[in-house]
């Protein structure tokens, strides 16, 4: 779950270190063993730097590897197994799906244990007992005490995880309102900046940030608890049960207690916790030690459906989010396109050098980056609320691409038209506004269609300032049901649902202007 | 129909024109008058249609003047559409390919004018539109599109468009390039009566039989010069 984006240049750094932190660890064994027998004596476990300590980081002292609790309970299998460890980075909220693919043969990043996760795949024993827990500004102490506390209010946290899931559950109940982020830094930034008036995450993550970045108090008394375990595919149970043994034998022998204890993250619950499993596997099989949460039975047709069913309505409430997003930035991106390609065309060359230098630095950025900026970067000048910042985010980005349409179309009206305009003594402002406007409009058109079914699908990059659209919606649903197949199928389908009747409007509109 | 005609004649005094280093005119002299047709005869790029657009201010000229009663254009660069306002209300032009809007129906290219530039209500804008077409026959076209009219169907358009804030005077560039001899003929009469309701005309043609039926008054422009 614990997916940090400090900023954008991390990730590549950890790409890089994920490359290189697999050769180094592959290196002493490739020397001295035919390659057969070294595939079989690697094990290749799957997570995501980005997560950031005490799970999995790139080592700010040497970037190539990476280090955190996760790797060192990685490395503890894999010599358990007689195998060496290999990382492969992946996206956290692709883990599962790798696994299943044979990326890797398994996956570890601060996995949650959720029925639903034991359904679809082989789990290991939970390895850490974790709590979730609420954060809130020091001056709401006396006023936030529990969930139940903050109907009405905003409470960030990961989304895609049993927290976001509580929220979710409370939302419904109380009227509390969930704000999903793609990282598990954000929340607690906007926690002190005011955006939010509460976070709820897990106990470990909210400790580091408390000290990393403070200003905010964690409430003691747990909302829940989870564990974090690790994911093998799920026809490679016997793999999972080596596993499940050697992770028994280190909590025996106090291996996982000094790693914990290396990370702070020990205290005397977790003690307890340990204590429980390794009672239940002294006094049973190794398989009830492990079921600590019960398996969901494998979904039928018929119970597919329902879930389809269930997920629906939430599908088709973000896909209004879309909409209005959609509709929103465009009517703000021609406004403003409007405006910056008159400027260009008829303002004095300093209006028209500003207006290029805007439209060659808004085409030449990402747009993912762009919105950074404007949610996170500028938060310390103006604290935009995130649907808000979406829309004018998106809406200044399309507004360079719809000017340069709009340049073009004026460029494209005959000189005569505009003469003939001038010399019925109509004024330059009326000339554009009657003449060489509505005509450059109906050139406009296509392009601007297109660029209108572009910006529907750009709406999707909006999740990561907490606004929850379609395509995040789609991705949270597929966390929980754990494939993209039918949320990817009925996701699309909306998205040409929305779409189709667009370009043929812009059809008929174009056949309408065209009569012969 | 014609109440603010002015009995001022348009005079154009020693106009110098070149264009890229090139001279185009070089002292045109010349006077309409009120109710009369003054015809420039020339060979293709001889600056016909400069001499009509110098006129109508859509370009600027090097020395000389264009006077119209109190009205005065300059040398120098073209002034702001606002400073032409009294032009622009006495001086219309018809251009040799039109120049209807496009995405306007006919009646509608009559209106815009009367409606935006002169704020006539569109009931009294669409009343003059309406009359003027009949008398042009073309009122079954009104509400057709510019790119659905015949050549003379759009000719007559731009004619009726150009008269509709009822200028003393009318430019018509090149009117006869598409048009066949019957429609040529009809030009002529219709001309003709534009001139006798006290309008002034200024053609440029290189027509010679269509120049002859409407005035003796022909002048013919030869390396920059009327002759």
């Amino acid at each position: 779950m614990k997916r940090v984006r400090l900023m954008m240049m991390p990730r590549v750094v950890i790409v890089i270190a994920a490359l290189f932190s697999t050769v180094s660890a592959v290196a002493p064994v490739a020397a001295q063993t035919p390659r057969a027998a070294r595939d079989a004596a690697v094990l290749r476990w799957g997570g995501d730097a980005e997560g950031g300590a005490p799970f999995v980081e790139a080592d700010p002292a040497n970037p190539s590897v990476v280090r955190g609790f996760d790797v060192e309970i990685a490395a503890m299998i894999a010599r358990g197994l007689g195998r060496n460890p290999r990382f492969v980075q992946v996206g956290w909220s692709s883990i599962l799906q790798s696994v299943e693919r044979g990326d890797f043969d398994i996956g570890m990043s601060g996995l949650e244990d959720r029925p639903a996760l034991r359904a679809r795949h082989a789990v290991t024993i939970p390895y850490f007992e974790f709590h979730e827990v609420l954060a809130v500004r020091p001056a709401d102490t006396s006023r936030y005490r529990s969930l139940a506390d903050l109907a009405g209010k905003r409470v960030g946290t990961l989304g895609a995880t049993m927290a976001y899931d509580l929220l979710l559950e409370e939302g419904r109940r109380s009227g509390l309102v969930p704000v999903s982020y793609d990282d598990n830094v954000h929340p607690y930034t906007d926690l002190v900046a005011g955006r939010l008036d509460a976070v709820l995450l897990d106990n470990i993550i909210a400790d580091r940030l408390l000290r990393r970045i403070g200003g905010f108090v964690i409430l003691r008394d747990p909302v829940a608890t989870g564990h974090y375990v690790g994911v093998v595919a799920r026809d490679n149970a016997a793999l999972r049960d080596s596993i499940d043994a050697v992770l028994l034998d280190r909590m025996r022998d106090g291996s996982l207690e000094r790693t914990f204890r290396a990370w702070n993250v020990w205290d005397t619950a977790q003690a307890r916790y340990f204590a429980s499993v390794l009672a239940a596997a002294a006094d049973t099989s190794l398989a009830t030690a492990a079921a600590t949460i019960p398996a969901e039975p494998r979904a039928t047709p018929q119970q597919a459906l329902r879930v389809i069913g269930r997920y629906l309505p939430a599908l088709l409430r973000a896909a209004v989010v879309t909409v209005a997003l959609s509709i929103l930035s465009m009517l703000l991106a021609i406004a403003a396109g409007a405006l910056i390609a008159a400027g260009r065309v008829y303002g004095s060359s300093i209006t028209r050098a500003l207006l290029t230098a805007y439209v060659e630095v808004v085409r030449g950025t990402p747009l993912l980056l762009q919105l950074f900026v404007l949610y996170y970067g500028l938060s310390g000048v103006v604290r935009l609320p995130a649907f808000f910042a979406a829309v004018i985010g998106l809406g200044l980005n399309y507004a360079a691409y719809e000017s340069e349409i709009y340049r073009a179309a004026l460029a494209a009206i005959p000189r005569a038209q505009l003469e003939a305009s001038r010399s019925l003594g109509l004024s330059e402002v009326q000339t554009l506004r009657f003449v060489r406007g509505p005509q450059a409009l109906r050139l406009a058109l296509a392009p601007m269609t297109n660029d209108f079914v572009a910006l529907l699908k750009d709406t999707s990059l909006v999740s990561v300032i907490t606004v929850v659209e379609l395509t995040k919606q789609t991705a949270i649903y597929a966390t929980n049901v754990g494939s993209w197949l039918v949320p990817g199928i009925l996701c699309a389908l909306i998205y040409l649902a929305l779409s189709l009747p667009l370009s043929r409007f812009a059809r008929r509109l174009e056949q309408r202007w065209n009569v012969a | 129909m014609i109440d603010s005609l002015v009995n001022d004649p348009l005079v154009i005094d020693d106009l110098h024109v070149s264009r890229q280093d090139r001279a185009v005119l070089e002292g045109v002299s010349l006077r309409v008058d009120p109710g009369s047709v003054a015809v420039i005869m020339g060979r293709s790029g001889a600056g016909k249609s400069t001499i009509l657009r110098c006129i109508a201010a859509l370009e600027p000229f090097d020395r000389g003047t264009i006077r119209l009663g109190d009205v005065a254009l300059h040398s120098g660069p073209v002034p702001p559409q606002s400073a032409l306002r009294a032009l622009r209300s006495r001086v219309g032009i018809v251009f040799q390919a039109h120049a209807l809007f496009e995405h306007l129906s006919v009646i509608e290219n009559l209106m815009l004018a009367p409606v935006h530039a002169l704020g006539w209500d569109r009931d009294q804008a669409f009343s003059v539109a309406h009359r003027l077409l009949a008398e042009l026959e073309i009122a079954d076209r009104a509400d057709a599109l510019p790119r659905q009219l015949s050549g003379g169907e759009a000719q007559r358009a731009a004619i009726a468009r150009a008269l509709v804030i009822d200028p003393a005077f009318l430019l018509l560039d090149e009117p006869t390039a598409s048009l066949d001899l019957a429609r040529r003929t009809a030009l002529a009469s219709i001309v003709r009566t534009l001139a006798t309701q006290g309008r002034g005309l200024l053609i440029s043609t290189h027509d010679a039989d269509f120049a002859a039926s409407l005035t003796d008054r022909v002048h013919m422009l030869e390396k920059g010069r009327l002759t």
